[in-house]
């Protein structure tokens, strides 16, 4: 609260407080007082009623200053009511039970909400598990009765399970909370992992794949880094020709080792490129193949911030696509 | 003929797998009744458990306990959820192993394969037409004449002699290696499956493996 608001603020006041003093000094006159007389009460009536009009600015001043303060300081602002004091005038504490009344009410609000979202991520959690059952029936009839069709249905059934994967990891990259364990683990171990998941969609790609010095620790969450590579794995095979071809490799600087997953596909294009972690973003080769949601590489560079791990990509169209995730190498990582 | 118990409340499931296993070489036994689980197991005679968590009356972590007091089966513990805390807790009520569905059928296979060669003495030995395959030593013998053979000939030669009579498709030769981290191309097959013969021959194994051509290998 600015000196110059107030006064404006004050100015009905003023006027009329300077008309009354007016028609004081006119009865003083017509009543006989003398001039010095007239003076003596004017400044007394004026500084009394500055000293009262300074007091009640002053509190006023005080009580703004302190909530704005603590506005701009708190993170979360719907705090506010929690850290002002009650102050000592009655608008101030009109205003006082208002914040915290709009504040508790926000606040019940987004309990609600909170809770809805827990109560949806925990069905999709079970939902995912009850899915497994079903699928892994027809996996084993599928297994059981070997054909041609059988074979073909059991190529659909990886891709549900990769979308039921997605699913899972999607409630569960939007969590508050943090759900991951980051350990030291074997890079080579969970390319590999990865790589079985899509063994039969990358065998009938005639897929080739190159393994480079990849027997490197990092740290990561394994089942988190399983599901991006699983993804970016099932990227390649989307956006290949057969005979299609994959290569991991490293790279080990002194802050960070990168993981390196190159592909011989489409490639994206340069006007594509910048957005491909864009949720919902469905570039040139999306619309092309016309099986993009747009959420799986957008929900692999969310994992990656989470767990403090840079994703970058990089293309030429018709020749060549790079993944290249970056794992910073430090002994005292945050956790 | 290794008996495998089956422990699953899922009734297609659990024919599927009993089939599955079956045609696989084991004997399966199964129970609709989840009230007496302990009692069913020790009674069976079987080799191994296979049980899954999530059942009715009872949690699969109790039966894992209870079975673990009396018997020291082996047990492999199925089941949907696949956190750490799964794992660590099948683990600490004495599970062998620890799967997760949808379990990849050679996956599990192999996990049963390895479970039961490390708790019972079997002859690790494998005959057909005459030819053993010693999976011990990674060797095939003929008429005393014995020549080594590689991890991948030895897998390949595993997979067709399991399934005598049937075709085997190349991508499902593919898958089985695949599924040992040997991630081979068409061509390496081909590679593999012409040492593998040459291999034969030089110990007097002619036509062993035959060539469906466009469809796969047969034994």
């Amino acid at each position: 609260m600015k000196l110059r608001h107030w006064l404006v603020d004050k100015k009905v006041y003023f006027m009329a407080h300077s008309a009354t003093l007016f028609l004081l000094m006119l009865l003083l006159s017509a009543i006989g007082i003398n001039r010095s007389g007239q003076v003596f009460v004017l400044i007394f009536m004026v500084l009394g009623h500055l000293g009262y009009l300074s007091y009640d600015y002053f509190r006023r001043f005080l009580f703004y200053k302190e909530l704005k303060e603590h506005l701009e300081g708190l993170d979360k602002k719907t705090l506010i009511s929690e850290v002002i004091d009650v102050p000592n005038f009655h608008e101030g504490e009109l205003m006082h039970h208002i914040i915290s009344e709009v504040t508790k009410s926000m606040n019940d609000e987004i309990a609600v909400y909170k809770k809805q979202w827990k109560d949806y991520r925990d069905y999709i959690e079970t939902w995912v598990h009850e899915i497994k059952t079903p699928l892994a029936a027809s996996e084993l009839i599928i297994n059981n009765n070997s054909n041609e069709a059988t074979k073909s249905i059991h190529e659909e059934i990886d891709k549900v399970e990769a979308y039921v994967e997605q699913a899972l990891f999607y409630a569960r990259s939007n969590h508050l909370e943090k759900d991951y364990v980051i350990k030291a683990v074997s890079l080579d171990s969970l390319v590999k992992e990865s790589l079985r998941k899509h063994s039969k969609l990358l065998i009938s790609k005639k897929c080739e794949v190159h393994m480079n010095d990849i027997e490197k620790d990092v740290f990561t969450d394994p089942k988190w880094l399983t599901f991006i590579l699983s993804q970016i794995i099932g990227n390649s095979i989307k956006y290949s020709e057969t005979p299609m071809y994959l290569e991991f490799s490293t790279r080990v600087n002194s802050e960070s080792v990168v993981l390196e997953i190159t592909d011989h596909g489409y490639g994206i294009d340069v006007t594509d490129i910048g957005s491909v972690f864009k949720k919902g973003f469905v570039g040139i080769n999306g619309r092309n193949e016309g099986k993009s949601t747009g959420i799986g590489l957008y929900l692999c560079h969310e994992l990656c911030l989470k767990m403090g791990l840079s994703l970058h990509i990089e293309s030429e169209v018709d020749k060549f696509t790079k993944v290249l995730i970056n794992f910073p190498i430090t002994k005292h990582i945050h956790l | 003929m290794e008996k495998i118990f089956i422990i699953e409340d899922d009734i297609k499931i659990r024919e599927e797998l009993s089939l599955f296993l079956s045609r696989n070489g084991y004997d399966c036994e199964t129970t609709e009744n989840f009230k007496n689980l302990v009692e069913s197991v020790n009674n069976s005679n079987a080799q191994l458990v296979l049980l899954d968590i999530n059942l009715p009356y009872v949690d699969g972590y109790h039966v894992c306990k209870e079975i673990r007091k009396t018997s020291d089966i082996p047990i492999i513990v199925v089941t949907s959820r696949n956190s750490d805390l799964d794992e660590l807790m099948s683990m600490n009520f004495g599970a062998d192993d620890f799967i997760t569905k949808p379990y990849n059928t050679q996956i599990l296979l192999a996990r049963i394969q390895s479970v039961l060669r490390r708790t019972t003495q079997t002859s690790e030995q494998l005959q057909v037409k005459g030819v053993t395959l010693n999976l011990s030593d990674a060797s095939v013998s003929c008429q005393n004449q014995k020549i080594e053979i590689t991890k991948n000939e030895m897998k390949i030669l595993h997979l067709l002699m399991t399934q005598v009579g049937t075709i085997v498709k190349r991508d499902d030769i593919m898958d089985v290696l695949w599924q040992s981290n040997e991630f081979v191309d068409d061509n390496t097959l081909t590679v593999n499956i012409n040492r593998l013969r040459k291999k034969l021959e030089s110990i007097g194994i002619n036509d062993f493996l035959k060539t469906k051509r466009g469809q796969g290998y047969i034994i």
